[in-house]
């Protein structure tokens, strides 16, 4: 059980995650666009953010820029989604400051485990 | 000639002498006429005027025409100071001697333009050679490699002067096109493969004896298919995780079956990912040329697979775009653990927003690429760029993929003499041999490798080419062996492993004699390595502490040092106790010892393992 905040535009994958996390039995809350994103997880101080890349505004990146820029917000992990898989989008997310980083497609298994990394 | 004439002068003087003696033997007899008194006078008188005329002839003509003769011979111009005895003489011989040095010295100038316009022309000849896009191999009579460019060493690994042609491509398609060539085609296209399995395409042309072989790299240039791959990702992205989470009213068989499916989905679009990231360009750009117009530390002398146009203008945006921010951006290269290298952008002061960078790469950076982005450019390479930051400082990271196998990107590599240097044999001026030198973590079965170098001879000459590399040992490397060789923990670091590192030193010493100093040892060590990497050295082995033995006996001194130093060769302090260092020794060690060993009568490979034998007691033999 913990405190998750979606950071997703897309309403289709919004509304799987939701739907998984809550028979999961995570307490959790969506945003759909990257404005306003950094000042939400300062409010709510969440366990864990599903931080998409490609967000109207500002972007998954800029919000884990802006995350790690702040020391106070040390203890909130971020799991990156990003449709663009590729190694290189990877090592750019846990560069910027990303915990964990997860291609779509991805399985509920991935995901799972990913989290529970994150969260243990 | 001045014998002849002091013999002359002589002959008159004993004549006067003669006179003047029988005068005074009639004076002594009693005589006293006037007769005899004229002729003892006249005999003194003419002793003297003959020594004072010989002297004179002997000073002003004959030393003097003696001198002119020495420089018309020698082509001095003779001193006319000297020469005024000898009327016109003198000056005509002068004017005879400026000309012919005129002469001298126009021709001199004139081989020297020459000599200077070949070198320019062989200068731009191998420029061109060696920017040619596609690889060139030229082959002798029999079969063996005399010349290539950078491209073909790029194409084919193991590619290096004297190897036969025959055994770098799988041989069917050769022959075949090598018959083509014989029923009087001029040139033929063939297609054929790598001994590696890289297929590739290419023209054979017969040329004087031998063959030049033109090579295309043989992947097809295919259009990206971005559009389909962003469509199967938005599909895919909402379809699995949905199904996923869907069960109960769906039969189970159905439910595995849409799971199945939409998991091939997932698959599919990694594999097209995974092809599409790995799709850097086939061009190679030297780093001087990415770096160009840049301010940039130390460059060292890499090559990238990279566009030079598009990336040097991207990294000039960025660069322009830091210093309307106020930075100084300095660009240097750095390890990379999985891209080999990165670029980096490095900077005092505040880092970069992301969205702000992501908004720079929406530009068109290339003038001659007007439609493709920053971004764009990035994708083409299979790269990306972030900010980092450490402490004040602050930068910006691309990494991107070194060029294989060229490390200045420049060059042919050739040696048109080899054709003519008759078939190889076992002699020892005639073997292909490579010599090379390890470091290691320490002296014992249990060390590894830290460093190879290697140098390839044909024929008693070095070719020029060279092999070098650091090597990952997997282990700490102890500070007694740092001590000696320099080498630590941080700078293999990134280096290859064994297996990578062993497997491209086979391609450089495949078909060649293997020369080591103390080569046992170093033989140890890629024998040992077999198990684990599964490359194979079966090479014939020479070790030159053996050939010092046979040349200077047993009871010698055979260090690398004193051996060197009994050959007259000067091994740099810096350069002693390095892999390259040391073979650089070793190889012209060797090449010195092959006549000092042929004057005992040794000048084939045979030989050298038959006398062996005298030495086994003391000296192990490397050969298997």
């Amino acid at each position: 059980m913990a405190d998750i905040l979606v950071i997703e535009d897309e309403d289709n994958i919004a509304t799987a995650l939701d739907f998984l996390l809550t028979r999961d039995g995570h307490r959790h809350d969506r945003i759909a666009t990257g404005r306003g994103a950094v000042d939400r997880i300062r409010q709510t101080r969440p366990d864990l953010v599903l931080l998409d890349v490609m967000l109207p505004e500002v972007s998954g990146y800029q919000i884990v820029q802006d995350v790690r820029a702040d020391p106070d917000l040390a203890g909130v992990r971020v799991l990156m989604m990003t449709a663009r898989g590729s190694v290189v989008e990877r090592r750019k997310g846990l560069a910027l400051g990303a915990d964990g980083f997860i291609a779509k497609p991805f399985e509920l298994a991935e995901l799972r485990a990913e989290m529970a990394r994150l969260l243990s | 000639m001045r014998r002849r004439i002091l013999m002359l002068f002589l002959a008159a003087l004993v004549a006067a002498l003669v006179l003047a003696g029988l005068a005074l033997w009639r004076v002594v007899q009693g005589g006293q006429d006037a007769v005899i008194q004229a002729a003892m006078i006249a005999g003194l008188g003419l002793l003297g005027l003959m020594t004072a005329l010989w002297f004179l002839f002997d000073r002003h003509l004959a030393r003097p025409l003696e001198s002119l003769a020495g420089a018309l011979r020698t082509g001095r111009v003779p001193d006319l100071a000297q020469a005024r005895h000898l009327a016109d003489l003198g000056p005509a011989a002068r004017d005879a001697a400026l000309a012919r040095e005129r002469s001298d010295q126009a021709l001199a100038q004139a081989l020297q333009d020459h000599a200077a316009e070949t070198l320019r022309e062989k200068a731009s000849l191998e420029a061109i050679l060696a920017d040619f896009g596609a690889g060139a191999v030229m082959a002798d009579a029999r079969g063996r490699v005399v010349f290539y460019n950078a491209s073909a060493a790029r194409l084919l690994p193991g590619l290096a002067l004297d190897r036969a042609l025959d055994t770098l491509l799988t041989s069917g398609a050769l022959r075949a096109a090598q018959m083509r060539l014989s029923a009087g085609a001029a040139a033929t296209d063939l297609t054929c493969l790598t001994v590696g399995g890289v297929r590739l395409s290419g023209r054979l042309r017969a040329i004087d004896d031998g063959l030049l072989l033109i090579l295309r790299d043989g992947a097809v240039q295919r259009p990206a298919p971005r559009d389909m791959l962003e469509a199967l990702r938005r599909h895919a992205s909402t379809l699995v995780p949905m199904l996923d989470a869907l069960d109960g009213p769906i039969p189970p068989a159905l439910a595995q079956a849409i799971r199945a499916e939409g998991q091939g989905l997932a698959n599919a679009t990694r594999s097209l990912s995974r092809i599409m990231a790995s799709d850097a360009p086939g061009t190679v750009a030297a780093l001087t040329e990415l770096a160009a117009g840049l301010e940039a530390a130390d460059l060292p002398p890499l090559a990238f697979r990279a566009e030079a146009a598009s990336l040097n203008a991207l990294l000039l945006l960025l660069d322009a775009r830091l210093r309307a921010l106020g930075h100084t951006p300095v660009l240097s290269v750095r390890p990379d653990p999985d891209d080999q290298m990165r670029l980096v952008l490095d900077w005092r002061g505040s880092p970069v927003p992301i969205d702000l960078l992501e908004g720079w790469l929406t530009a068109a950076p290339d003038p001659g690429q007007p439609d493709v982005t920053g971004a764009e450019i990035l994708a083409r390479h299979g790269t990306g760029i972030w900010p980092e930051t450490d402490g004040a400082r602050a930068r910006l990271v691309m990494p991107l993929a070194l060029a294989q196998g060229v490390a200045d990107g420049s060059g042919v590599t050739y040696d048109f003499a080899l054709a003519t240097r008759g078939a190889a044999s076992s002699r020892l001026a005639d073997l292909t041999c490579v010599v090379f030198d390890t470091e290691t973590t320490g002296l014992t079965d249990r060390d590894r490798i830290v460093q190879i170098a290697g140098l390839r001879l044909a024929r008693g000459r070095l070719t020029g080419e060279r092999f070098e590399t650091l090597v990952n040992p997997g282990c700490p490397i102890p500070p007694a062996s740092t001590a000696i060789h320099h080498i630590t923990d941080a700078m293999v670091a990134d280096a290859p492993d064994l297996t990578a590192a062993l497997t491209a030193f086979r391609h450089f010493c495949d078909d060649s004699v293997l020369i080591a100093h103390n080569a046992p040892f170093d033989m140890g060590f890629l024998r040992r390595a077999e198990a684990q990497t599964g490359t194979r050295f079966d090479n014939r082995v020479l070790d030159t502490v053996l050939l010092s033995a046979m040349v200077w006996g047993q009871s010698e001194v055979h260090t690398l040092d004193a051996l060197t130093e009994r050959l007259g060769i000067a091994i740099p302090p810096e350069a002693r106790h390095t892999a390259m260092g040391d073979t650089i020794a070793t190889a012209q060690a060797y090449l010195a010892l092959i006549p000092a060993l042929e004057a005992k009568g040794i000048t084939r490979f045979e030989e050298v393992v038959a006398k062996a034998r005298d030495h086994r007691a003391l000296i192990a033999d490397a050969n298997r």
